[in-house]
């Protein structure tokens, strides 16, 4: 069975009926990361075929993150409410990576997926410094099916060979 | 004639006295919750003691010189006894309007109040002693067990995880056991046993406060050490339990994926989670049991008593319907279950000596489909 994360803030309540195909499928296990503090606990303690990352997260309770996310919003900075693209930055940005947020695992890019409200335009930019041009991306709305979820995690796993398409 | 005015104002003293007495003991009960007030173990209200004693002690000093100067009229002091009479009096009627605007202001948001009280003093006490103050401890989980509504529990989480932090990083280096479990043991309490309706949210912070102690012990944990396997693990898993199944019966079943994060950060945990799918079963939301059904049988360590659990819920499926029986079914093949005589044999021993003789039924429907024989 192939190993998901999936870092999404509303997946305990708005989200929640994604989660259902998931299991039902059988394919996958699932673990879930409702804030920053949590994926970034989750990606350095266990190894994940697929990462789904939301862009939109808050910061949890790791002091580390949540002094972050405070400077970021002190100085105005757009991505103080965009702590899934800061930590994308902390998993591929060696420049940008503190001591008390490295990753240590997960570091293939091809593992990972943006399943996002923000558009795709708004995030190439930083997508691309982070040389993750080829990341799947896929946008969340209010019409999207209930296997939207399943779907994304199948085309990250395919694309990453975890499973045959 | 300077006799009678100073007994005058003895006794508006004393009518000022007993009549605005009255009205810090009223502030006193609006100030400290009823319940709180009959039940708390350490005293919250030294202050408006003290004020009532200083009031005490200025009619004292004005019946005092009003009793010398009667008795002893004859007496020359240096300063009028009138003018001595007056300016206590003055002080005593200031004071009382003093305290009395003081506590009104003061009872605003009381409950708060005291919650954040009680938390000050808790932190205090382990700054000294670096121990939990049990007395302290029980007033808070009173308040978070008696509060009004959800926003009032909200309060009593807050103070608990701000106290949490400091039980969690003492001596730079180490954690406070007992004292985890009891907080532990009163944020289960707080939103599980509130004599209000639970607030979803509540539970919600709950379960992401035991998630966040579960990444903070696994920090502690090493071999010499293993904390992970020790009793606050297990805490967290009764109370994460005792957590979905109250949210169970409120219909809250989109927190489930959230209790099965927790859950599952847990070892040996199969067994709450086969408690949750059987709830969640028999109130019809197979949505949640088949959640929980993939989650068994999704971690690494599959053990015998994994293994037990797992068959006992799919034979719950089995009996539940032909669509519910096809799941079942896959759910086997997904997870590359042979099932051997073993296997079904340790099962029904199981669930048997835990009294769940329903499953037992339901087992041996299913061994008899799949064709295996117990006996």
């Amino acid at each position: 069975m192939a190993k998901v994360l999936w870092i999404e803030d509303n997946a305990d309540n708005d989200l929640y009926h994604l989660t259902s195909p998931v299991y039902i499928d059988g394919e996958f296990n699932l673990d879930i990361a409702t804030n920053a503090s949590e994926a970034f606990f989750y990606l350095n303690q266990r190894g994940y075929d697929v990462i789904i990352v939301d862009i939109r997260i808050p910061p949890g309770k790791d002091p580390a993150w949540r002094s972050k996310h405070e400077t970021l919003r002190r100085s105005n900075n757009v991505n103080s409410s965009r702590l899934g693209l800061e930590l994308l930055r902390c998993i591929f940005d060696e420049a940008e990576q503190q001591p008390t947020l490295k990753v240590i695992q997960n570091l293939s890019p091809d593992r990972y997926g943006v399943f996002t409200v923000e558009r795709h335009d708004e995030l190439k930019a930083d997508l691309n410094k982070l040389k993750l041009t080829s990341i799947k991306y896929r946008r969340k709305n209010a019409i999207m099916p209930h296997t939207a979820l399943l779907d994304f995690i199948k085309e990250v796993s395919t694309k990453n060979g975890t499973t045959s398409s | 004639m300077e006799n009678d005015y100073i007994n005058l104002i003895v006794e508006i003293s004393v009518t000022v006295f007993v009549f605005l007495l009255g009205l810090p003991i009223l502030v006193n009960q609006i100030f400290m919750p009823d319940d709180l007030r009959r039940m708390s173990k350490k005293n919250y209200n030294e202050n408006i003691t003290i004020q009532i004693c200083v009031l005490a002690v200025i009619l004292i000093a004005i019946v005092s010189i009003a009793y010398i100067a009667n008795i002893f009229p004859e007496t020359q002091w240096r300063l009028s006894k009138a003018d001595i009479i007056t300016a206590l009096f003055g002080l005593l009627l200031f004071l009382t309007l003093g305290f009395l605007f003081f506590n009104m202001f003061k009872s605003q948001g009381y409950r708060a109040k005291i919650i954040q009280v009680i938390k000050n003093r808790i932190l205090r006490k382990i700054k000294k002693t670096e121990q939990l103050d049990p007395a302290f401890f029980e007033d808070l989980q009173y308040m978070g067990i008696y509060s009004k509504g959800g926003a009032e529990t909200r309060n009593v989480i807050e103070a608990l995880e701000e106290i949490l932090v400091y039980v969690m990083n003492q001596n730079g280096g180490s954690f406070d056991s007992d004292g985890l479990i009891s907080i532990i043991d009163t944020l289960c309490h707080a939103v599980t046993n509130s004599v209000e309706p639970g607030s979803k949210n509540n539970m919600i912070e709950v379960l992401t406060i035991y998630k966040g102690i579960l990444m903070n012990l696994s920090n502690y944990n090493t071999p010499e050490n293993p904390v992970f396997y020790g009793n606050e693990t297990r805490k967290i898993k009764d109370c994460t339990t005792k957590i979905a199944l109250a949210a169970l019966k409120r219909d809250y079943p989109d927190m489930m994926p959230l209790v099965l994060n927790v859950l599952t950060l847990i070892p040996r945990s199969s067994d709450k989670l086969f408690d949750i799918g059987l709830l969640a079963m028999k109130s019809d939301q197979f949505q949640i049991a088949t959640n929980v059904l993939a989650e068994i049988m999704d971690r690494d360590n599959k053990d015998y008593l994994t293994m037990n659990n797992y068959l006992g819920l799919v034979a719950h499926f089995f009996v539940s319907g032909e669509s519910a029986k096809q799941y079942a079914l896959r759910s086997l093949q997904t997870n590359k279950v042979e099932l051997t005589t073993e296997d079904a044999k340790s099962a029904k021993e199981y669930h048997y000596i835990m009294s769940n003789f329903t499953t037992v039924d339901y087992l041996a429907v299913f061994f008899k489909e799949y064709d295996i024989h117990l006996d």
